[in-house]
């Protein structure tokens, strides 16, 4: 059985963003950001951000991301995420995974729709 | 053979005639379509008959005008590069500095809000998190 690495996973995030690119979808310079995350080992894990700038559509549109990724038994597991993405005119939707304290108002998987309340309940991503 | 009646116009709406409908809606209501925008985001233009008409062709403008300021004579392949690296500890605490000035409290304050589940006025609430944690690992300090 074919173990994944964290490295395998950094390559995966690359190769999507270089494909997009190519293909003209995603266009200026695209920040894939890493970040050391608590409790995981360097080799094991850690944060991916593209945020700052966010990665920028051909229309004009604009994509943030943050994960916090940590491999268990050779599988990648998304411990937090947050994926926005937002039109010029200011229509967003964002989806978030994140501890909770409370289930029904915050699901631990959640989206938002151009306000960023309430939290919808969303399917794990 | 019997000729249609009636036959249906599919031409493309250049982006002057765009500009020009937009035109006519903020002369008729007394707005700006950035206005109008703002507004119908909050759900407050009931009153104006063509909303749905507006928002489509605001968007549309927006869009395609985007397009036209970014038309570059590079192709897709030389306009796109991928920027890849470790964040410093500088771009860490650069980063967390911005958000503090965004919503007026320090880091270590948002931190212990979000972990109450504080912190639903933070759209950026994961990014935020996930610095201060980095932080605290790259610095082996307190989050100031």
């Amino acid at each position: 059985m074919t173990r994944f690495t964290y490295a395998d996973y950094k390559n995966h995030i690359r190769s999507l963003a270089a494909e997009y690119g190519r293909q003209g979808h995603i266009v200026g310079s695209t920040p894939v950001h890493f970040l050391p995350a608590q409790g995981i080992h360097s080799n094991e894990g850690g944060a991916i951000r593209a945020t700052d700038p966010s990665l920028r559509f051909k229309d004009g549109a604009i994509l943030r991301l943050q994960e916090e990724v940590r491999l268990v038994n050779g599988e990648i597991k998304l411990l937090r995420y947050s994926y926005h993405y937002e039109r010029p005119n200011g229509y967003f939707f964002r989806y978030e995974h994140e501890d909770t304290t409370d289930l029904i108002r915050k699901p631990a998987y959640h989206m938002h729709v151009v306000f960023d309340l309430p939290h919808f309940n969303a399917s794990p991503g | 053979m019997v000729e249609p009646d009636f036959e249906v116009e599919e031409d493309e709406m250049t982006l002057e005639e765009v500009k020009a409908i937009l035109e006519g809606f903020e002369r008729q209501y007394g707005m700006t379509s950035e206005e109008f925008l703002e507004k119908w985001k909050k759900g407050e233009t009931e009153w104006v008959n063509e909303s749905v008409a507006w928002h489509g062709l605001f968007e549309a403008y927006q869009v395609h005008h985007s397009n036209s300021k970014n038309q570059a004579p590079a192709t897709a392949e030389t306009d796109f590069s991928i920027e890849e690296r470790n964040m410093t500890l500088d771009e860490v605490t650069d980063a967390l500095k911005k958000y503090e000035r965004k919503y007026g409290m320090i880091s270590q304050e948002f931190y212990a809000k979000w972990k109450k589940g504080e912190t639903d006025f933070v759209a950026e609430s994961v990014d935020w998190s996930l610095l201060v944690e980095a932080y605290q690992i790259m610095n082996g300090k307190t989050v100031s």
